[in-house]
């Protein structure tokens, strides 16, 4: 192995490390806040960050092109969804707060 | 050695699942009870067929029949429970 | 390490969702203790059973608990009122501890023996029409079980039509066009990748139960969406649907039967064809079972009316 792949290997290593920190700063968040829409708030954030971050590093550290592009296809839906999830989420508050008063 | 850990999981599923069924207060509970303990004996079953490399095929396909039919009877199940709670709700007015 | 860990955090949701006595935290947790599950089961070289357990038991379950949650009464409402012992009495203790020895017992003697099925797999992979080991079982050798296991979902299916109460809550109504424009954005996605599962069955992990089980998820997400999607309000929609339903378990029949006349036995199929058979019955097994799946949760729903299926 060359020092270039080493070298991106221990880079990827460095970059889900980082990753998953923000995992757990979101799941921190997601058991702390009290408001469901801070939660969500909390775990959108470090969710698309956190995720992103991981799928970079297990990019660097993919054995080919293939692999590689699955997995940002795997990210992107990931973003999608994660979006359409948050925002549905979001309107069921709203209208539960609409109902409330 | 993993084998061992996971047998002791599914036997824990099986237990923690009975004692929930036998301590349900709602209908939801006990349905949860008896998917928990069905998730053991999966479990249990799986690890049997991973003692030895490679996997044993057949209580694999096992599993993949056996979550279909359990989904079946959890939707049957909350099923009756709406149409038990239709009643009564029916019965109250 | 990493199986200890996942058994405590198994054991942990578990014990946690049998305890609590707030039904939708119980609920919560259960979704997670699927997840969780699954991971563990691939750790048991079972991809297979892990992605259904994905799907299917964390996934489709979850949203058929949650939709049923909303139409049931409170949990005090159904404790008799005075009624105050939430623990068991000391006989239901000890007759569950003594079913836990057995059960101890009982595993430990398994673990000595070491019978399986594998090599007889292995010497008839090449007769099954497939190489997946647990395609060849599902669908040749013990393909009996899979067409009782669709007639199964099938009964459940009817025993649920005829519970069915029409939904009296309204629900808000959706806001926007994100949810319909990302629906019809995702859809041909959600198809490509059943069928993809569906046809790399035969060779890898994957099958008829994971790509019925996206195919339900389309349909649903399609309802959700409030789009134009399957609705027994159309004549031939509503002959389809029906055809849908009855599909998986009648085709598996018939070539089954086709078997005894071509002198394979009941449900036995000719080598040289069989690839080709279990494609077909793989095909219409999909269809049903997410045409089904999806039925289940969608009659589960707190505002769904008779007419729309």
């Amino acid at each position: 192995m060359s020092w270039v792949m080493v070298g991106l290997d221990w880079l990827g290593a460095g970059v889900i490390a980082l990753g998953v920190g923000f995992f757990v700063a979101g799941t921190l968040g997601l058991l702390r806040f009290d408001q469901s829409i801070n939660r969500l708030h909390a775990l959108t954030k470090a969710d698309t960050l956190g995720l992103g971050l991981v799928v970079f590093g297990l990019v660097l550290q993919a054995p080919g092109l293939a692999v590689g592009l699955k997995l940002i296809i795997v990210w992107t839906l990931g973003l999608v969804s994660a979006a359409l999830v948050s925002h549905l989420i979001g309107q069921s508050l709203c209208s539960q707060r609409q109902e409330e008063p | 050695m993993s084998g061992l850990i996971y047998s002791l999981c599914a036997l824990g599923l099986v237990m923690i699942g009975l004692y929930g069924l036998a301590r349900a207060h709602h209908g939801l509970q006990q349905l949860l009870a008896i998917n928990v303990m069905s998730a053991g004996v999966f479990m249990l079953l799986l690890t049997m067929a991973a003692r030895h490399p490679p996997a044993d095929a057949v209580p694999q396909a096992l599993v993949l029949t056996g979550i279909v039919v359990a989904i079946s009877a959890l939707a049957l199940g909350l099923a009756l429970l709406r149409r038990l709670a239709a009643e009564e709700a029916e019965s109250h007015d | 390490m990493l199986d200890a860990i996942l058994t405590l955090l198994i054991l942990a949701l578990a014990w946690h969702c049998v305890r609590t006595t707030d039904l939708f935290e119980a609920i919560v947790v259960f979704i997670a203790l699927g997840m969780l599950v699954a991971l563990a089961w691939t750790r048991l070289q079972a991809p297979d059973a892990a992605l259904a357990e994905a799907a299917i038991g964390a996934g489709l379950a979850g949203a058929l608990l949650l939709a049923s949650l909303r139409q049931m009464p409170e949990m005090s409402a159904t404790r008799a009122p005075g009624a105050k012992t939430t623990g068991l009495g000391w006989f239901w203790w000890g007759l569950w501890g003594a079913l836990g020895l057995a059960l101890v017992s009982g595993v430990a003697a398994i673990q000595t023996t070491s019978v399986s099925l594998m090599p007889q797999v292995q010497a008839h992979l090449s007769d099954s029409g497939v190489t997946h080991p647990v395609t060849a079982v599902l669908l040749n050798f013990r393909a009996l079980d899979t067409a009782l296991e669709l007639a199964v979902l099938l009964w459940a299916w009817m025993a649920q039509k005829q519970l069915f109460v029409p939904g009296r809550q309204t629900v808000y109504p959706l806001q926007g066009q994100v949810l319909k424009t990302a629906v019809k954005a995702l859809l041909p996605l959600m198809v490509l990748v059943a069928v993809y599962l569906l046809w790399r069955g035969s060779s890898a992990p994957g099958g008829a139960f994971q790509s019925g089980a996206v195919l339900a998820s389309a349909w649903l997400m399609l309802w959700l969406a409030q789009l134009p999607g399957l609705s027994r309000k159309q004549g031939g929609m509503r002959l389809g649907i029906q055809a849908g339903w009855l599909g998986g378990v009648t085709v598996f029949l018939l070539v089954g039967l086709l078997g005894v006349f071509q002198g394979a036995g009941f449900m036995g199929y000719p080598p040289d064809q069989a690839g080709a058979w279990i494609l077909l019955i793989e095909s219409a097994a999909a269809l049903s079972i997410g045409l089904l799946l999806a039925s289940m949760v969608l009659v589960s729903m707190p505002d769904f009316q008779e007419g729309t299926l």
